[in-house]
């Protein structure tokens, strides 16, 4: 018989070198931790029986520790020099001075000496005996996570948290702590709201755990690496392949792109609206694999959206949120691209989580609505007229919160030269450049400054 | 070492029969509003602050006359009997006598808005000052001041005592040719009355039921100085730490009803930068307008995070204190609601005024509340750490704490040398009822003790240690308030032997 924790424990640790820790485990095979914690040791003994080494274990030891010797000389050392606070700040533990007050009772105990203590540590295999003899009692001793070798620092099993939190955190936790073994409280009050808009879940995260929890770390892994360089060069490498057929699909929409790149110049601040408005070019470039589930997501959330969309509150709080939305997309200066890489994606996703977790998911400004007017006229080579541009007003609701808002004004303008011309040059040699763009739209190089975006080509 | 009973039974091949559900012991919990500052337009900073002295005086003079007339009624001293004298001004040169006032403290390191006002070129602050007090007591006066006037205080008697400015006394001896009060014997006005346990609770009538139901054993988690920084790499400290509370490393952690935090959750988030934090933020190209690098959300996200985590399974108590975004002056207010996006949903919404305490508790620092029957008082150290400055010698918390609450001042030293609200009618920080417990945040040390009041009273004194370079947390048994401190080892750096 296989045991259920064997296939991914081995490819967490032995093939991907990570650590795993028995809160990971548990999370990853929907099991208690205490099971957790003995499928980590039957882990640990199997995989040494056949090949000693191959696993290393740290272990997690709480009990009471014995007692340390006081430090008593470096107590009288700082006296009441005035600048003797660094580092040497100890209070005089063994001998308080007595305060001189009249109280009768000179039982007066120093601390740490008749106090119980309870100490808790993280050792690894080849510490565990010395840590064990710090202890004079030990109350629990299981192993706590499992990795392919010593660590040079035990800190880097704070990694495992982070993707527990990442990857669970669409998990109910009041429903969830049965399964897990959570301490549970009966007595816990937490608003209705928050069940009644989850945050939203990535769809493929979840079947795939559901179904195979293995592959579905892995994928996570990458996608959800701490550090963003490595996400985006993933996603980068997924998609080398699929650039070359695309080319003369892409140089048209990225004609398109480049004009639109140039009403965009108009306003500058509305990050949101470039962002979305070169949408239409990736529906061009049908043959992307992530689309399919880069529309899905999308919907849910819409669906998400109206479904709780029924109250008034809810849906005052709703544009609120959105307002809010908005707020932090122009603030963030982010690099973005003309199409939303998967990166950028779940960048933005999360965005809106941490935005607003528990109020559900605003629902996106439509681009299309604030369509940009132009009146001109054109003489002698400058082009002068008025035209419509979103500015930020921000003023003082009724709550006492800072809110910008973009409202449409009319704004004149005078230019040297047609816009349009100059797009068409930079579009014509098709070949280099036009893949260049296709591929920094997907994703890829591309990635760098936004301020790139807006330049001139 | 001894491995207890049962201690490996982890240390071997899984079970399938871990279904045990472990359920939490309640929480009787009701907090008490006295540090609610008024919101919006009743807010205001126009009164002055010496009302603030006034109004301590005139609360504290019958408290402290009555300890003072029972300790020196029969007090002779050469035949001469000694007699109360109502106003400072009115010590007549010569005569044994005993007075009541505030005491305030002239020294020349401390510093001064008049000072400040005459040297306002300068660019930025002068460093804060580690002591007040001269090492070598020169420059140092002692005073007691009343409505009247001031008395300038001398003696050896009161080198021995612990005083800061803004503590109420009666002092008793002569003033000499000089004009300076000797001082033979001074009073304080000691602990106010102290709530039975669950006397709140028994004025109500399902009080004596919650008694009755309670099963004992509980037990009150107190924390402080988590000083998140979001990028520090011992996040694996804070990581145990809710392994522990959640119950899911050890079943220990069930036993706790209650966590409280007592203030400095995030390290460098106080309004107003201390000077090395403002330092360090000129270094670096100036930018204009707003500045997306100059916040760092990640403090307060991870905060969110670590209380999001154990919220679903522990109600919590959070002070603010002196480097969490709160206002900076005492008492400050809770910590806002927006700063924790996750866990707020374990909150009332906001205007929305429910009579329940919320589940997450943002409270006030100073804080005073009952908990399982016990009054709780506590801050987040500031009060102590501004006392500290004027104390010579030795760093003693638990004998401030001590003279923090037989002064009945949450914060004595305020407003002269820490930052206060300018209470007018009716002033907070002194201290009516006596705590069970008296805990005070983001000391140097974990120390704690008992002290006993005239009047029976009986009080734990808990200073707590910054989180951050002890770990440890300390918890107390909420029936016999009995404490014990929970200590998170650092040590392994993986020095493979």
């Amino acid at each position: 018989m296989v045991d259920p924790e064997a296939e991914y424990l081995a490819a967490e640790v032995i093939n991907a070198g990570r650590p795993v820790t028995f809160k990971l485990l548990s999370r990853q095979l929907k099991v208690h931790v205490d099971q957790a914690k003995g499928m980590l040791f039957r882990f640990h003994r199997k995989q040494n029986a056949k090949k000693p080494g191959s696993v290393h274990a740290t272990y997690h030891i709480i009990g009471t520790p014995k007692p340390e010797p006081k430090p008593d000389a470096k107590a009288h050392a700082n006296g009441d020099s005035a600048s003797a606070q660094d580092g040497e700040d100890t209070v005089m533990q063994s001998s308080p001075p007595m305060s001189s007050m009249q109280h009768e009772e000179e039982e007066q105990e120093s601390a740490g000496e008749i106090v119980k203590r309870t100490a808790i540590t993280i050792a690894q295999e080849q510490n565990l005996e010395a840590a064990k003899s710090s202890y004079e009692t030990i109350s629990k001793l299981f192993v706590y996570s499992l990795e392919p070798g010593p660590m040079k620092d035990t800190s880097v099993l704070s990694e495992c948290y982070r993707r527990v939190e990442k990857e669970f955190s669409h998990e109910d936790p009041l429903e969830m702590c049965k399964v897990y073994g959570t301490a549970h409280n009966p007595n816990v009050t937490r608003r209705t709201l928050g069940k009644s808009a989850p945050p939203p879940v990535p769809v493929p995260n979840k079947a795939a755990a559901n179904q195979d929890p293995r592959p579905s770390s892995i994928q996570n892994g990458t996608a959800t690496k701490a550090a963003p360089t490595k996400g985006r060069k993933g996603s980068g490498s997924n998609e080398t392949p699929k650039p070359t057929p695309q080319v003369d699909a892409a140089a048209i929409p990225a004609k398109a792109a480049e004009s639109k790149g140039k009403k965009v110049r108009v306003d500058k601040s509305d990050i949101f609206a470039s962002f979305a408005k070169a949408k239409p070019k990736k529906k061009v470039a049908e043959d992307q694999p992530m689309e399919d589930m880069e529309e899905e997501e999308q919907e849910e959330d819409f669906v998400e959206a109206k479904e709780v969309e029924d109250g008034a509150t809810k849906k005052a709080r709703a544009e609120r949120a959105a307002k809010l939305k908005n707020m932090f997309n122009e603030d963030e200066d982010e690099p973005m691209n003309d199409a939303p890489s998967p990166t950028a994606e779940t960048e933005q996703q999360e965005e809106a989580e941490a935005a607003s977790p528990i109020d559900k998911p605003a629902p996106v400004p439509h681009p299309e609505e604030e369509q940009q007017q132009e009146f001109l006229t054109v003489s002698n080579g400058r082009r002068r007229g008025k035209r419509r541009v979103m500015t930020k007003r921000t003023h003082k609701d009724d709550e006492g919160f800072l809110v910008t808002k973009e409202v449409p004004i009319w704004e004149e303008f005078s230019e040297d030269e047609p816009a349009p011309k100059k797009a068409k040059i930079a579009v014509a040699p098709s070949g280099g450049k036009g893949k260049k763009a296709a591929g920094g739209a997907k994703g890829g190089a591309g990635q760098g400054n936004i301020m790139s975006f807006f330049g001139k080509k | 070492m001894a491995m207890l009973g049962g201690a490996d039974v982890f240390m071997s091949d899984p079970r399938d029969d871990y279904q045990n559900e472990l359920t939490r012991a309640p929480s009787f919990y009701s907090p008490l509003h006295i540090f609610d500052l008024p919101g919006g337009e009743a807010k205001h900073y126009q009164q002055q602050y010496a009302d603030v002295y006034f109004l301590r005086l005139a609360l504290l003079k019958p408290a402290v006359e009555q300890v003072a007339k029972e300790a020196w009624d029969d007090f002779e001293l050469g035949g001469e009997k000694a007699t109360q004298v109502d106003r400072v001004l009115d010590v007549r040169q010569g005569e044994l006598c005993w007075v009541v006032g505030t005491v305030y403290m002239e020294m020349t390191l401390k510093p001064s808005i008049l000072q400040d006002i005459s040297k306002d070129h300068w660019i930025s602050a002068p460093p804060t000052r580690e002591k007040f007090i001269s090492s070598n007591g020169v420059g140092d006066e002692f005073m007691l001041e009343d409505e009247s006037g001031r008395l300038r205080l001398t003696g050896s008697h009161l080198q021995s005592q612990m005083l800061v400015t803004g503590c109420v006394v009666a002092v008793m001896g002569t003033e000499n040719s000089d004009g300076v009060f000797e001082v033979i014997d001074m009073q304080v006005p000691d602990l106010p009355r102290q709530p039975q346990r669950w006397e709140r609770e028994k004025g109500q009538k399902q009080g004596k039921k919650l008694q009755e139901d309670k099963p004992s054993g509980g037990k009150i988690a107190v924390i402080s100085g988590l000083s998140l920084t979001g990028v520090s790499g011992d996040t694996i400290m804070l990581d145990n730490l809710t392994d522990y509370l959640l119950g899911e490393s050890s079943d220990l952690g069930v036993k706790i009803s209650r966590l409280i935090i007592a203030g400095n959750s995030l390290a460098h988030s106080s309004p107003i930068p201390s000077r090395e934090e403002a330092v360090a933020k000129r270094t670096g190209p100036r930018k204009y307008g707003y500045d997306a690098s100059a916040y760092n959300a990640g403090p307060s996200e991870q905060f969110d995070k670590f209380l999001s985590t154990i919220l679903p399974s522990i109600p919590v108590t959070l002070l603010p204190g002196a480097s969490d975004p709160a206002n900076v002056t005492l008492p400050q207010q809770p910590l806002h609601y927006a700063l924790f996006p996750k866990s707020r949903s374990f909150c009332a919404p906001p205007k929305e005024k429910s009579t329940k305490a919320d589940w997450l508790d943002r409270v006030t620092n100073p804080w005073t509340g009952d908990i399982d029957g016990w009054r709780f008082l506590g801050t987040g150290g500031q009060p102590i750490d501004d006392i500290y400055k004027y104390v010579s010698g030795g760093d003693d918390r638990l004998d401030m704490l001590e003279h923090v609450l037989r002064w009945r001042l949450s914060a004595p030293t305020a407003p002269d040398t820490l930052w206060c609200y300018p209470f007018q009618d009716d002033d907070p920080l002194l201290i009516k009822d006596c705590p069970h417990v008296y805990f005070v945040g983001n000391q140097p040390e974990y120390a704690s003790t008992v002290i006993r009041g005239p009047a029976g009273q009986s009080v734990t004194l808990l200073s707590l240690p910054k989180f951050s370079e002890t770990r440890e947390m300390v918890l107390l048994d909420s029936e016999t308030l009995d404490v014990e401190v929970l200590v998170i080892k650092q040590g392994d750096c993986g020095n493979a032997s």
